[in-house]
């Protein structure tokens, strides 16, 4: 039987195809690795001078402030949406992306993953554009939720972005998408669609194709992209203070907080920042066997 | 369960054109070399490849008809596909794979994994059940692969190459196998293979295709007694040629050679010459054969104690010879030697 075919997954890239093993090894130049080992070192000393600028004693009282426990709640729900919306809205752009062409298809992706590279305070700008009360998409969701407008049974008064958790949440997606869809998406692409031809000729209608082949096939990257999403919701900055402002309580998330924090109280800052540090390490251990090469 | 299909598909520069008739029971080998369209066929067959002319009809039931406008989409269809590299879901036990179907139809869990245990164990593999295809030789996913496309019980099977996949010492006992499972099966089977041992094992009629269209259908014996096509010769190891015959001669169309023959014939026919029919002299012979050309030897295959030698000349042939008459002559390539065949040992059938 032939190898079965490589679906998902990287290639094998720890060891490069050359000449001689491992004896027939020459040295590294001295000057390449001490120049690397200032890189490593560029890396390793503000973690380092974070973990030592902390005060560990009082680590634990600095998390239980008030305005520390309502930050680390709030970024924990929104990130957590925006993760889900990540997925319900990036699975099927993704799928879309990755099977089917249409015009202006080149054009579609890049906006997609525009996002990726645009300074996160320009996003900002962006939504204030479209989505505040004053935006052409976000004054008119407002009037037609208001009292009086078309939507007024929805609960409360009138949809407002602006200052509001949902907007923290819109903000976030906003950034994070872009990394759901282009890992999921590169699944889809290098996934062997014979498999679902199987499935059709055993009775499978396209609906439960996706399901119970296509998904599941494809699943490691699915989460691969939901994680990356999340730790990327969960650290934005820029878009949410422009979009959704600063309010403790409503809009203020981990990054916020500990921006703002610095001056007064910069113990809760440092601790709050190793949260962040500590869930970066967690997401890259989690994801070692697609990024980190071990050997 | 009757199948017909008149199969006409068109990708830039190849055309398919294909007819294959078959009815319950029957399992039809449609036999080519790569690139004749064999599994473009298949394809068209289970409605993964629409038609662009002629039409598919299964039970009656139409599946394809560009004219018409109708196209039944794959899972809509009574027809299952086995694929070459087989193509058991990864990421499910060989059980889920076999229940697969089952489950797509809308039958419950338990049900389609009731039946698809006794699948299983219809096929031996009752204790590889809980195992992931990693986990299987190429045999038993082989056997997994057909136990699941039998599951949902079609009216047409089709099976893309079934043994290619496997090594030479598997491939005998699951080649008998298969052909206990096809014998069992009730609807038709069609069986793409490029291998004529396979079709002969396997099938009970024969669509050979090259170049996208058919060059010959009918029974195995038939093939073999009367080949058409040099495909077909080659495969059951016989020397095909075609000329022009008018009373007890035919030139040979290639060379212009003439062929004496022992019986009476006109127009052009097939002249067909069995290799172990094919005599070689180190000088010219003479006595009774009334065909003999110089030719040089171009190369030679030992099979057991026989020499298979292919000859360069007016009239290019395979000979066999004993290894015994090999040694004692002392043939080597590029040696010139005289050929000479019995014109009682030449069959000649019209074209």
């Amino acid at each position: 039987m032939p190898e079965p075919h490589e679906t998902f997954g990287p290639a094998d890239v720890s060891t490069p195809r050359g000449f001689g093993g491992a004896r027939g090894q020459r040295r590294p130049p001295l000057l390449v690795t001490a120049i690397a080992a200032m890189a490593v070192l560029f890396f390793a000393l503000p973690l380092a001078g974070l973990v030592r600028r902390a005060s560990w004693s009082t680590l634990a009282s600095d998390l239980a402030t008030p305005e520390a426990t309502s930050a680390l709640r709030l970024s924990l729900v929104c990130s957590l949406s925006a993760t889900v919306l990540a997925v319900l809205f990036g699975l099927p752009l993704a799928w879309t992306l990755a099977r089917t062409s249409f015009p202006g298809k080149a054009f579609v992706r890049a906006l997609v993953l525009l996002p990726l590279v645009l300074p996160p305070v320009v996003g900002g700008v962006a939504l204030l554009a479209a989505f505040s009360r004053k935006g052409f998409v976000g004054g008119w969701l407002f009037d037609i939720t208001a009292p009086g407008g078309a939507l007024s049974w929805l609960p409360g008064d009138g949809v407002q972005f602006t200052f509001s958790p949902a907007g923290v949440v819109l903000a976030e997606t906003f950034v994070a998408l872009p990394f759901f869809v282009i890992t999921v998406e590169a699944a889809l692409r290098s996934m062997d669609i014979r498999f679902e031809a199987v499935a059709a000729t055993l009775g499978a209608g396209r609906w439960f194709t996706f399901r119970q082949v296509t998904v599941r096939l494809i699943g490691p990257s699915v989460v691969a992209g939901a994680v990356l999403a999340w730790a990327r919701a969960l650290g934005e900055f820029g878009a949410t203070i422009t979009f959704a402002g600063n309010i403790e309580g409503r809009t203020e998330t981990l990054p916020l907080a500990v921006y703002l924090l610095l001056d007064s109280r910069p113990d809760t800052a440092v601790a709050l920042s190793l949260v962040l540090l500590g869930i970066s390490l967690t997401v890259l251990v989690a994801l070692r066997d697609r990024w980190l090469e071990r050997g | 369960m009757t199948l017909h299909a008149h199969l006409k598909i068109r990708r830039g520069e190849f055309a398919l054109d294909v007819a294959i008739e078959a009815a319950p029971g029957e399992v039809v080998a449609l036999l080519g070399p790569n690139g004749s369209g064999k599994t473009t066929a298949l394809h068209a067959l289970a409605g993964l490849v629409p038609l662009d002319g002629g039409a598919i009809s299964l039970d009656g039931e139409l599946l394809d008809d560009p004219v018409q406008g109708t196209f039944v989409h794959p899972h809509q269809r009574a027809v299952s596909l086995v694929f070459q590299e087989y193509l058991l879901f990864p990421h499910l036990s060989a059980l889920d794979n076999v229940a697969f179907g089952l489950r797509a139809r809308g039958m419950g869990r338990a049900e389609a994994q009731r039946q698809a245990t006794a699948m299983l164990d219809r096929f031996g593999l009752a204790d590889k059940a809980r195992a992931k295809p990693s986990h299987l030789s190429g045999g038993q996913a082989q056997r997994v692969a057909i136990a699941r496309a039998l599951a949902t019980e079609p009216s047409l099977l089709l099976l893309d190459e079934p043994l290619a996949a496997l090594d030479a010492t598997t491939r005998a006992t699951v080649r008998r196998d298969l052909r206990a499972h096809l014998a069992a099966f009730g609807g038709v089977a069609v069986v793409v293979t490029h291998d004529a041992l396979d079709a002969l094992a396997l099938a009970s009629r024969v669509v050979v295709l090259d170049g996208g269209s058919v060059t010959q259908d009918g029974p195995i014996a038939e093939l073999a007694a009367r080949p058409r096509s040099r495909y077909v010769a080659d495969l059951v190891g016989l020397n095909l040629l075609h000329g022009h015959a008018t009373g007890f001669t035919v030139t040979v169309a290639s060379s212009g050679e003439r062929i004496t023959v022992a019986d009476r014939v006109d127009g052009d026919v097939y002249v067909l010459i069995a290799p172990r029919s094919v005599a070689l002299h180190t000088s010219e012979p003479d006595g009774s054969p009334r065909n003999r050309w110089p030719a040089m030897i171009a190369g030679f295959d030992l099979l057991g104690d026989r020499v298979r030698v292919r000859v360069d000349g007016p009239v290019p042939l395979v000979a066999e010879i004993t290894a015994a008459a090999f040694t004692t002559l002392a043939l080597h390539e590029g040696q010139s030697v005289w050929v000479a065949v019995k014109a009682t040992e030449i069959t000649t059938y019209p074209r």
